[in-house]
């Protein structure tokens, strides 16, 4: 029971990166970036690729989180300078990412057309192998103490970054467009700037994962943005009157914990597996009928105050 | 004046005309080529002969490395990965008639008409607890060739159990094709402490392989087409650590040959569909290339991004000139090859 929750925990701190990269275009930005079922993926190549080139596997993070940057940049010159509507954009990058996934992949292997590179043979370049060996702990406490760290110092740094000129110019283009262009801000590069943080956490959460996982495999980030959201959603209804940045955030680890809790829960009580999806949908549909009914509530309450 | 040259442009639109209905037809004529595939289940549909695995005596096979591995003890790490050991040929007279190919005989001649021998699962050996084993599944997708090596794999270690009187209970768990359950259902089993995890596809073996590097826990994969590539095993003689399982590689040399066999030739071009983004179809194509150079046949290789490229990818290749085409064992063209039938029938 113990080692289930730990395990849930532990892949649910994971996709909490990529559910607050979710969060940052989604929510802050306002917009609907698909590039994430791409970026992930890309996280997760290229992390793997330099592991299989024996880089170390920090240096190998961050260098997945500039990809993913990367990749935010081209999905926001497309929406911006382009012109392309943001689905569309973000469909565009997804796909195009599909064959440089592959490519990078590739890259590691010397075959062309490498879909799946396995990290099997390389546990000890994976950035859980010293740690577990320093801690002395197993892979996935190692996991959970290095995912509590990178989530708190990544909250930190979002709710540092999101008080400065820049950030609250970012908020601020989310929030109301026109206004912002009227007080001077250029929102082409606010939204660019969003989109690329947006993209590189997602896909320093994929370059995690990858190495959790045991592999990196094309198809890996399919039902990844649900996953995003859901956490999202789910977070909202729990941390409903946070006004706080950071409560708000710290609400979203704790969603995505939580649906990664309630995936893991539901795989183990033996339920049909054809149910999977179902169920996942379930989730997010409490979740989300949670959360309006919540505000109905509150709005009443207002007028009554009133 | 004018007339002249009103009448010249209408005889060059009609020569025009003829010439592209005259290449249309040819194309027609051309379109209808006989077909190889990697897997007996394409081949029904598609195809006009294989030599071809079969997915459910591959779960058959690993059922029994399964029951050999719970009764008697047997150490996976020395257990080499099994193939089919003996490939049979099917052919399809079916869509040979509808393509207007006819077989010749002495690949007829070839042909056994014998079908999979399917094991009988014996219930009573398979409870849901208080067993004496417990066995987790688990699947990457729901998919034809994949539902059949789990069956396979049940009905056989059922009969096993049943012979040496114990009892198994199944855990069969499907990550419908989302990778974030491939980990999620591995690290259940690992928590349950499941006596053997038996895992289909490439990246759900991954996965449980990653997630029993402490407990150890035995892990048996099926339709892994490159286990050595996958990182799962050190060599397909001696894997040398928890995993071992079967492949599902396909004769590819014999299937190649047989394209030569078929045609009674052995100056053709084979044409070679697959999707790049398969790191196992690609695999396969390699080794298909290979027999091509080694026995002297020309090839062309065209890969296809999705389900979607089907019939573009099939005229690239007839502009190519291609005598046969040959379709390894593939994820997107299994799922497809009633398209690729009707390309190739021209519809």
């Amino acid at each position: 029971m113990l080692n289930l929750l730990l395990s849930g925990v532990t892949q649910g701190l994971i996709w909490a990166i990529l559910a607050l990269g979710v969060y940052l275009s989604y929510r802050i930005l306002d917009v609907a970036d698909l590039t994430c079922e791409g970026c992930i993926t890309l996280g997760a190549s290229v992390a793997a690729m330099l592991i299989w080139k024996e880089v170390n596997p920090v240096l190998g993070v961050v260098i997945a989180f500039l990809a993913g940057c990367l990749a935010g940049i081209i999905t926001g010159i497309l929406q911006t300078k382009l012109k392309i509507p943001p689905i569309l954009a973000g469909i565009l990058t997804m796909i195009s990412l599909y064959s440089i996934n592959i490519h990078i992949m590739s890259l590691a292997t010397g075959a062309s057309g490498t879909a799946n590179l396995s990290l099997l043979n390389f546990k000890n370049g994976t950035i859980f192998a010293p740690l577990s060996d320093l801690l002395g702990l197993n892979k996935t406490m190692t996991a959970l103490i290095l995912g509590i760290v990178i989530v708190v110092l990544i909250i930190a740094v979002m709710y540092w970054f999101f008080g400065t000129e820049i950030g609250s110019a970012i908020r601020a283009t989310g929030t109301n467009e026109k206004m912002c262009r009227a007080q001077g801000i250029n929102t082409d590069t606010t939204k660019i700037i969003g989109l690329a943080l947006s993209n590189g956490l997602i896909a320093t959460s994929g370059a995690l994962l990858c190495q959790y996982q045991g592999y990196s495999d094309v198809n890996m980030g399919v039902g990844s943005i649900v996953i995003g959201l859901a956490s999202i959603i789910i977070g909202e209804a729990i941390f409903m009157k946070a006004k706080n940045f950071a409560v708000k955030l710290s609400g979203i680890i704790v969603g995505s914990v939580l649906y990664r809790v309630v995936v893991t829960f539901v795989i183990a009580s033996g339920m049909p597996s054809t149910d999977l999806k179902l169920m996942t949908a379930v989730i997010v549909i409490v979740a989300l009928v949670l959360t309006s009914f919540a505000g109905k509530f509150k709005k009443k309450g207002a007028k009554t105050n009133a | 004046m004018k007339l002249f040259k009103r009448l010249t442009a209408i005889a060059l639109a009609a020569i025009l005309a003829c010439s592209c209905m005259m290449m249309a037809s040819c194309e027609q004529a051309n379109n209808k080529l006989p077909i190889v595939c990697g897997e007996t289940g394409m081949n029904d549909v598609a195809g006009v002969a294989t030599y071809g695995v079969n997915y459910y005596s591959l779960g058959v096979k690993a059922g029994d490395m399964a029951a050999d591995i719970l009764l008697n003890g047997a150490d996976v790490s020395t257990m080499s990965v099994q193939m089919d050991p003996n490939p049979t040929l099917t052919i399809n007279e079916t869509v040979a008639a509808e393509i207007g190919f006819t077989i010749p005989e002495a690949v007829k001649a070839k042909a056994t008409a014998a079908g999979a021998n399917t094991v009988t699962r014996v219930e009573s050996a398979i409870v849901e607890s208080g067993a004496d084993f417990t066995v987790g599944i688990l699947q990457l997708v729901q998919h034809v060739a994949l539902d059949q090596s789990n069956k396979g794999f049940q009905d056989q270690l059922s009969v096993r159990m049943a012979e040496a009187g114990k009892t198994v209970t199944i855990l069969d768990e499907n990550a419908s094709n989302e990778q974030s359950n491939n980990v999620t259902i591995a690290e259940n089993f690992v928590a349950q402490k499941v006596d053997l995890i038996y895992t289909i596809a490439t990246s759900s073996s991954q996965a449980a392989a990653a997630a029993t590097e402490e407990s150890k826990i035995p892990v048996l994969f099926n339709a892994v087409t490159d286990p050595v590539g996958a990182g799962l095993v050190a060599s397909m003689e001696v894997p040398g650590g928890n995993v071992s399982g079967v492949s599902d590689i396909n004769p590819v040399a014999q299937q190649v040959s047989l394209i030569s066999e078929l045609l009674e030739t052995t100056d053709v071009k084979i044409g070679f569909l697959y999707t790049s983004a398969e790191a196992n179809s690609k695999y396969q194509v390699d080794l298909g290339i290979a027999e091509c150079e080694a026995k002297g046949y020309e090839y062309v290789e065209k890969g296809i991004g999705d389900i979607n490229d089907i019939q573009a990818a099939f005229t690239a290749l007839l502009a190519e000139g291609v005598d046969a085409i040959y379709i390894p064992t593939d994820n997107t063209l299994a799922n497809g090859i009633a398209t690729v039938h009707s390309v190739n029938m021209g519809e």
